[in-house]
């Protein structure tokens, strides 16, 4: 053995390891890098002597997700995979597509795939729930709808990485749709135009969209899961389409009215989690509109505890003419994020409307509706937590 | 604690290794036998009292040995040894097998015992048997010193999941060993390079091999089937010699060499060669400890076979409580025995690697109907089959990971350069005998240490970022 290797690996190795504790103990300089966990921190283990056998588990587990060079490590894992891969770090969670579309991994990918799919007795089930709500919504004098906001890989599919094929095209929301197909509840199908629009009007390359408006047409991020404000007026017109079609008394959306703003955004979620987010990756799309509406607040409803958006948890509002606010059906809509930007547009429709972000839970929440009351109730739930109308676990409704 | 954690590489191995070198050498002992402990007692606390009473059991023991009863308490050491073993490893197995029985005859059963195994007892009990059966023959004096056979029966880095060593080339490095640059640099190349193995080679292949053999093998297809075995076999290689040279690494970082344990055993021409190739210290431990004493093949053919099958029966046993791992045992047996025949025709590297492969799928399913299942997918013999998503699986990495494995799994280099001779040692170290050691440049050696680190800090980076890191020989 030459003295570069005898003398120089054992040197070389202790001085990585003194200069990076010594980094975390005093400077910093590596340790910056903020961690992108999706959960929460293990919490630090206390050491007694009737708790011995799970002490090391615990520690471990702490030490772990206190790792001081985490961050640093998962954002140099994201670009090495992406670089020399082309894949997720993180591939139960994110899916890197084309031209920097990321999509979600996991269940709803594999509900996109139609991997997971409803078996014949949970179609049984999710369907016999649905007609239930139904039921009781119409004993109170309502009309009750369930929309579905589709999972963005059903939208723009073209972006998906060559390894992720459809297993089956019958999924799990056109499952639903044929065994509802043959009951009297009402679906509003907003996978159709979604996908109708998104065809029409293709997003742009990355490099080519810098130069004008077209993002504007996207219907959702590019970085993130969510759809835009485009999509959600999209969708809120075909809602109004349908219940106009049913015989309430609304009006029409009259998409002329409506401008939208695009700006350059950092990578949004998806981006975050894999540690790929940048400068200039997205485009924020904001909606104006002259509202017809105002915020009604309920400062009576509290937010159940550790809800991790409080003042999400109930928006309503009313129109301000109040002569419209007694004439207009009544709206009471059971939502998740997607819902957000729905809101407005929706509402500049009905008298009063009520929006209840039940914590992922999608039950019908009686108490509220009996309470705030809506000639239409309105389900909307994501494609991608369509399982969470069946009492699934906790852990498996959650992305 | 395993070695390819974050809080063994980044925090227990610079406090370990630190203490090592700047303790007195009168101290170096204590050191290593309290942080031996620490780590131990990490997998596990309470496993910690089988280890200590195994300590202070073959202590006691061994100091008989010179008596006139000897032999008397020779034969109770090993009992006490393997009743243990027996205990934690096999009662729940032994009872399992039993209720079936009685349910046949319709008698009522016993309750399943709950037992936990405590972590590396088969190794250790293997060395602590290795200490008896020496002190014993006298080929060892009886160590006195209840720290020092401490050390040797609970030395970390290779009691958890070996390479066995025996008391006799332990106790010398015990007494007097010596820590130098050479050691140290060649401990560290040989811990990195290990490190990498197990957590860059082994763990990506893993990946894919634990959602094959999730499948319903009853819908399996033939290429799927081959294909996971084929995984399996890189995965377990490079889990367990990459654990072993982890072993040796840490060994030679506090001074001492403990035995190689694998030397291409893919490479072998026949099962007989494999055995002297894979886990060496274990096939060595049953031969002079088991083999031997049986009356080796010295008393005709027909004791020499079933010597062997006994041998094998009982490597099966050893790796795990379930049938599965009998008959992995004597299919591995009974192949050593035809290849006693002068009429045995097979001695070449596809016949003793598919032999291999078919054992393996026993080994990896653990359950002897499952096996049949995926044989039967192995020969294409599935009604139906559900094609495996591989364009979802294979990606660029594992296409990489796995071309990596197959290059550093067989000496092509001896093959190619040197004949067909495949007689060379595994370590990184470039101590073979037959080839002169010609020293690199200063620049391929900064270029080495650059690699090394490199994959430390690639396999730190797996570690943060991948959640599966599992340890195929850690439950033995």
């Amino acid at each position: 053995m030459s003295n570069a290797l005898r003398y120089g690996l054992p040197i070389a190795f202790a001085t990585l390891l003194i200069v990076a504790w010594a980094d975390a103990a005093f400077f910093g300089a590596l340790t910056q890098v903020q961690s992108f966990n999706n959960k929460a921190k293990k919490p630090a283990p206390e050491l007694r002597i009737d708790y011995l056998d799970p002490f090391p588990r615990d520690a471990e587990a702490w030490f772990n997700d206190n790792f001081p060079w985490r961050g640093l490590f998962q954002r140099f894992n994201g670009q090495l995979r992406a670089f020399t891969n082309r894949r997720s770090p993180l591939p139960d969670l994110v899916v890197l597509g084309e031209d920097d579309w990321l999509y979600k991994g996991g269940l709803q990918l594999d509900i996109y795939r139609g991997k997971r799919r409803f078996s014949p007795e949970e179609l049984r089930k999710v369907t016999a729930e649905l007609l239930a709500r139904k039921d009781s919504i119409e004993a109170r004098g309502g009309q009750y709808y369930l929309a579905i906001a589709p999972l963005k890989h059903h939208v723009y599919p073209q972006y998906l990485p060559g390894h992720v094929r459809p297993l089956n095209q019958e999924y799990a929301v056109r499952q639903l749709y044929a065994a509802l197909g043959s009951t009297d509840l009402r679906y509003i199908d907003l996978h159709t135009p979604l996908r109708a629009y998104a065809a029409l009007h293709p997003p742009l390359h990355l490099r080519a969209r810098q130069k004008n408006d077209a993002e504007t047409h996207n219907l959702y991020y590019r970085t993130d899961h969510h759809w835009t404000v485009r999509a959600g007026l999209l969708a809120a017109q075909t809602i109004l389409d349908t219940l106009i079609a049913d015989g309430h008394p609304i009006l029409a959306i009259d998409t002329s009215t409506y401008a939208f703003k695009n700006r350059p955004t950092h990578g949004m979620t998806l981006a975050k989690m894999a540690g790929l987010d940048r400068e200039n990756q997205d485009h924020f799309l904001s909606l104006h509109h002259d509202w017809t509406t105002e915020s009604s607040p309920r400062p009576n409803i509290q937010s159940p505890p550790k809800f991790p958006y409080p003042n999400s948890y109930v928006k309503a509002r009313q129109q301000k003419d109040p002569i419209l606010r007694q004439s207009l059906p009544s709206l009471f809509v059971t939502r998740e994020s997607f819902g957000e930007n729905l809101l407005q547009p929706l509402s500049d429709h009905f008298g009063r409307s009520f929006f209840l972000f039940d914590e992922w839970k999608h039950k019908l929440n009686l108490d509220h509706y009996d309470r705030e009351g809506g000639d239409v109730y309105i389900q909307l739930i994501w494609e991608g937590f369509l399982f969470n109308l069946l009492e699934i676990p906790e852990e498996d409704g959650k992305w | 604690m395993l070695f390819s954690s974050l809080i063994f590489l980044w925090l227990a191995l610079p406090i370990i290794w630190s203490g090592s070198l700047l303790l007195p050498k009168v101290a170096r002992n204590g050191w290593l036998l309290l942080m031996s402990l620490l780590v131990y007692a990490w997998g596990g606390v309470s496993y910690t009292g089988v280890l200590l009473f195994s300590i202070v059991m073959n202590y006691g023991v061994g100091l008989q040995l010179h008596r006139s009863t000897k032999k008397l308490w020779l034969a109770a050491g090993i009992v006490v040894n393997l009743g243990t073993l027996a205990y934690f490893k096999y009662a729940a197995f032994a009872v399992g097998e039993a209720n079936d029985l009685l349910r046949l005859l319709a008698i009522p059963t016993f309750e399943l015992p709950r037992i936990a195994l405590p972590l590396g007892i088969s190794f250790y009990t293997f060395q602590a048997i290795s200490y008896l059966v020496d002190t014993y023959r006298g080929t060892t004096e009886a160590q006195r010193n209840p720290f020092r056979l401490g050390l040797y029966i609970s030395f970390f880095p290779q009691l958890i999941a070996g390479p066995i060593v025996r008391y006799k080339d332990m106790n010398q490095q015990i007494d007097q060993r010596s820590i130098s640059w050479d050691k140290t640099a060649e401990g560290l190349q040989r811990f990195l390079y290990g490190l990498a193995k197990k957590v860059l080679i082994a763990n990506t292949l893993a990946a894919v091999v634990e959602e094959i053999f999730a499948l319903d093998f009853a819908t399996m297809d033939a290429f799927t089937a081959w294909a996971g075995v084929l995984l399996y076999a890189g995965q377990i290689y490079y889990d367990f010699s990459g654990y072993s040279d982890m072993a040796i690494g840490l060994g030679l970082l506090f001074g001492f060499r403990i035995p190689e344990n694998f030397n291409f055993p893919y490479a072998s021409k026949s099962i007989r060669e494999f055995w002297r190739r894979w886990h060496i210290t274990l096939g060595a431990w049953f031969r002079d400890y088991l083999y031997v004493p049986l009356g080796g093949s010295r008393g005709g053919e027909w004791r020499t076979m079933r010597n062997l099958l006994l041998v094998f029966l009982a490597t099966g046993i050893w790796h795990g409580a379930a049938w599965a791992f009998v008959i992995w045992g004597l299919w591995h047996g009974l192949f050593i025995v035809l290849e006693r025949q002068r009429w045995w025709p097979l001695e070449n590297v596809p016949y003793a690697f598919l032999v291999v492969l078919i054992g393996w799928v026993l080994f990896r399913t653990e359950s002897v109907a499952l096996s049949l299942d995926y044989y039967t997918a192995m020969l294409g013999l599935s009604t139906t089959t559900v094609p495996f998503d591989w364009a979802f699986y294979w990606d660029r990495e594992l296409t990489v990971v796995s071309l990596v494995a197959v290059l550093l799994g067989w000496p092509w280099g001896k093959w190619l350069f040197s004949g067909t001779s495949t007689d060379i040692p595994e370590s990184v170290s470039g101590t073979s005998t037959d080839v002169p050691e010609k020293l690199p440049g200063t620049f391929t050696q900064i270029l080495q240490i650059t690699l090394l680190l490199t994959l430390f800090l690639l396999s730190t980076n797996a570690l943060v970022n991948n959640s599966l890191n599992p340890f195929i020989y850690f439950r033995f």
